[in-house]
């Protein structure tokens, strides 16, 4: 392949908009290290500085590598001249230039270790996510988080053994790589990654059977045949997604605890978490010293962090492209509009339920089990403000439901998924923001009212919600293009 | 005679793109219907209309006696589609997808699927998304033919599949139209296959109804000339308002003809010519619809 014709490909529009969004991340990363390493100190977290180390050609290697294998895996690649060749140098010119610029950053942010070994161990991470992209091709997601993981759990380490070792460690760190990126482009195993098309379906971890006889007209009966669909065969079925993102948040909350949330010697990390809420959500008011100190406020803010995994689970964010809250577009099932807005209401409803009562619970058992092993005692750990903007969730989810079928395809129509992406995420951004407004307010007002009518209120509340949700699908199907 | 579908001056705007251009069209019951055209020229748009997946922007249409936008459960279970790109589960098995399809209809016939599958030569334990493109197409025709619809709908059914698949499947169309008496509307480019089995002509140029007519009388329509002058005598350009296209020498010409019947005698007569004609083909004949329309 020739130069421009590689250049072109590296930099597509939404290649280069997921490389800024990923940037961004990145340098939110540093900073956050860099504020929690001047407050604290945890052997788990990597130095900001040394973070870079793992970080830069953490990234690099990431585009690197799912762009050669979207590449390589198409139906014409083994025809394209030179594949290999022009991939292979232009991966080392890569390579060499962003563990260049880490090793440089890390000597710039005062990091320890010497410019030689920080390049090496830099080019060493670079050349083994680039392995493990190449060799796990489509299913490398998990592998490369699993090695992200590794990486930054071991830069420490390894940063202060290159500081002691710097000649040995540069020179097992530079073999090893060069060992990795010789595996990645052995002329057998690059021809078998050109060999043909990259199929989407893996083989399920189980065989689901559809036993059920003639479905009829009954909605529940194709709500039942939607989850069939979209259990694609895993293990957890149509719970996976929402038991995913309550680990996550349940993992988040122990995050914040173990960084102080419970402990009163380090409050200050609850204070960089609180600070960032904060001015997120722009709540009016209160000091954001005090903040850290009331109970109530704690519970609220993890509960948000909650929420946001909650609207991950939403499906609001959609890896796969496909509408995840409808039935498959384009396949023609013998329902009218009418039956179609309505199984597709009671899909959302479902999921909806399902996963606020999984964020209850998680959250309950969560402070369940910290108030008993912490504080010694559980009265406090009922008040129902805390489970306030998990509710509101439940309230207006389907807000973003309707955009997630209404209005997506027009999105599509744009024709750009780096778009499609981030209006998605600015969406999800706004709901976030507007629960957390919603019930900061509503929390302030209820402790003026009896919890019966909290309640009923709710209740009211979610028919109402659930009502106009309902109405806005059927009007949407009654009128609108499904193909 | 009853209509099993009809189209009542349709347009569809897709912003400011017209797919759909004031198409009038009915097609009675038991026909097996030709829609051809261009690329782009409006044949998916009109089988989404008839479906009631799309809505027209100004006009009507009616499929099996109900507006199509309408349709309910019952009239959806006697329509069968095979759409241009099909999208199926592809984490399921084959075998595991015909049973899922199958439990969406009352009376879902085994027999024709085992028949079908045999003669498709279609894997039951294959996951669906490990299919070529062939093999996904006929999974589509099978999942659209075996709870006997009466109308059967299929866009582009062919184009992956190779010549004795295709062969087996056309001859299995003229099968169901013994058996099932059904209305077939096959949207294709290969005209030399679906000419064996059609008996109705629609075709479509930039969204408006260029043909509307039955194979036969189209076929009547049209036909080639050989023009023989024994003398040389023969003009380099015809003037005859029926001729469509020439080629040849002043010896012998080769004309396409349209509606030229009634003329032959004086043709030859004028020119002094042996005139020998022959009929024209699908494929030949496609050309000169989109030139002259109706």
């Amino acid at each position: 392949m020739s130069t421009p014709a590689l250049a072109r490909l590296y930099l597509r529009p939404s290649v280069l908009a997921e490389f800024v969004v990923w940037i961004l991340i990145l340098a939110g990363t540093f900073k956050g290290l860099s504020v929690i390493e001047s407050h604290l100190q945890t052997w788990y977290l990597p130095h900001s500085a040394n973070a870079l180390l793992v970080g830069i050609p953490m990234l690099a290697g990431l585009f690197v590598g799912a762009t050669m294998v979207e590449v390589c895996g198409g139906r014409f690649s083994w025809t394209l001249p030179g594949i290999r060749r022009g991939f292979l140098c232009s991966t080392v010119a890569l390579g060499i230039v962003s563990a260049g610029l880490s090793a440089a950053l890390h000597h710039v942010t005062d990091g320890t270790v010497p410019p030689l070994p920080a390049f090496a161990l830099s080019a060493l991470c670079y050349a083994l996510i680039i392995m493990v992209g190449v060799t796990t091709g489509c299913g490398m997601l998990s592998s490369r988080s699993g090695l992200a993981i590794v990486g930054y759990g071991t830069v420490n380490p390894l940063a202060s053994l290159a500081a002691t070792y710097p000649l040995p460690v540069c020179g097992l760190a530079l073999a090893i790589a060069a060992a990795a990126l010789r595996r990645s482009f052995a002329p057998a195993g690059f021809r078998a990654l050109t060999d043909g098309p990259l199929h989407s379906a893996s083989r399920p971890r189980r065989d689901p059977q559809w036993t059920s006889g003639f479905l009829g007209d009954d909605a529940a009966s194709w709500v039942k045949a939607f989850e069939f669909e979209k259990e694609e065969g895993s293990l957890l079925g149509v719970f996976r997604r929402p038991l995913v993102f309550t680990v996550g948040a349940v993992g988040t909350c122990g995050f914040l605890a173990s960084v102080g949330v419970w402990g009163k010697p380090l409050m200050e990390g609850l204070l960089l978490w609180t600070q960032g809420l904060h001015l997120l959500s722009r709540l009016p008011g209160a000091e954001l010293g005090l903040i850290v100190h009331k109970r109530d406020t704690i519970w609220m803010i993890m509960s948000y962090i909650i929420v946001f995994y909650g609207l991950e689970c939403a499906h609001s964010i959609d890896r796969s492209g496909e509408r995840r809250v409808d039935l498959r577009p384009r396949f023609l099932y013998p329902l009218s509009r009418r039956q179609h807005a309505l199984v597709s209401f009671r899909i959302c409803l479902k999921a909806n339920l399902r996963y606020t009562s999984l964020c209850l619970a998680a959250f309950y058992a969560t402070a369940l089990v910290s108030g008993f092993v912490l504080h010694r005692d559980l009265d406090w750990i009922v008040v129902p403000s805390v489970a306030a903007p998990i509710v509101v969730l439940f309230l207006l989810t389907p807000a973003h439901q309707v955009f997630a079928i209404c209005y997506r395809p027009r999105v599509i129509a744009l024709s750009s998924v780096a778009l499609r992406k981030t209006v998605l995420v600015l969406s999800a951004a706004g709901l976030t923001i507007l629960i957390v407004a919603v019930s900061r307010q509503w929390m302030m007002q209820m402790y003026s009212f009896p919890p019966a009518l909290h309640v009923m209120v709710l209740l009211v509340l979610a028919a109402a919600s659930q009502y106009a949700f309902h109405l806005k699908l059927r009007r949407h199907f009654l009128r609108a293009d499904l193909a | 005679m009853p209509f099993v579908f009809e189209l009542n001056r349709v347009t569809k705007r897709f912003g400011t793109a017209t797919a759909l251009a004031d198409v009038s069209l009915s097609i009675p019951e038991q026909h097996v219907v030709g829609l051809i055209g261009l690329n782009g020229s409006g044949k998916t748009t009109l089988l989404h209309h008839l479906v009631g997946l799309l809505l027209p922007t100004e006009g009507s249409c009616t499929t099996l006696g109900m507006e199509a936008a309408s349709l309910g459960p019952e009239q959806l279970r006697r329509i069968g589609i095979v759409y241009q790109e099909n999208r199926f589960l592809d984490w399921m098995t084959v075998q595991q997808h015909l049973s899922y399809v199958g439990s969406f209809y009352r009376l879902w016939d085994n027999d024709r699927q085992r028949r079908l599958l045999d003669l498709l030569e279609l894997d039951l334990s294959a996951r669906v998304g490990t299919l070529s493109p062939g093999d996904v197409q006929k999974l589509g025709l099978i999942l659209a033919v075996c709870h006997h619809p009466e109308l059967l709908l299929l866009d582009e059914p062919v184009s992956a599949l190779d010549p004795i698949a295709r062969h087996r499947l056309l001859e299995f169309f003229l099968d169901l139209l013994q058996e099932d008496h059904c209305t077939i509307v096959i949207s294709s480019h290969i005209l030399r296959d679906i000419e064996q089995v059609v008996d109705w002509i629609v075709c479509l140029d930039a969204g408006r109804i260029a043909v509307d007519t039955g194979l036969d009388d189209l076929q009547e329509r049209f036909s080639e000339w050989i023009v023989t002058s024994s003398n040389g005598g023969l003009p380099s350009q015809f003037d005859e308002g029926f001729v469509c296209e020439q080629h040849g020498s002043s010896a012998q010409a080769h004309l396409l003809v349209r509606d030229a019947t009634g003329h032959l005698d004086t043709f030859r007569r004028k020119h002094g010519a042996e005139v020998s004609t022959s009929p024209l083909n699908l494929e030949r004949i496609f050309p000169l619809l989109l030139k002259g329309g109706q």
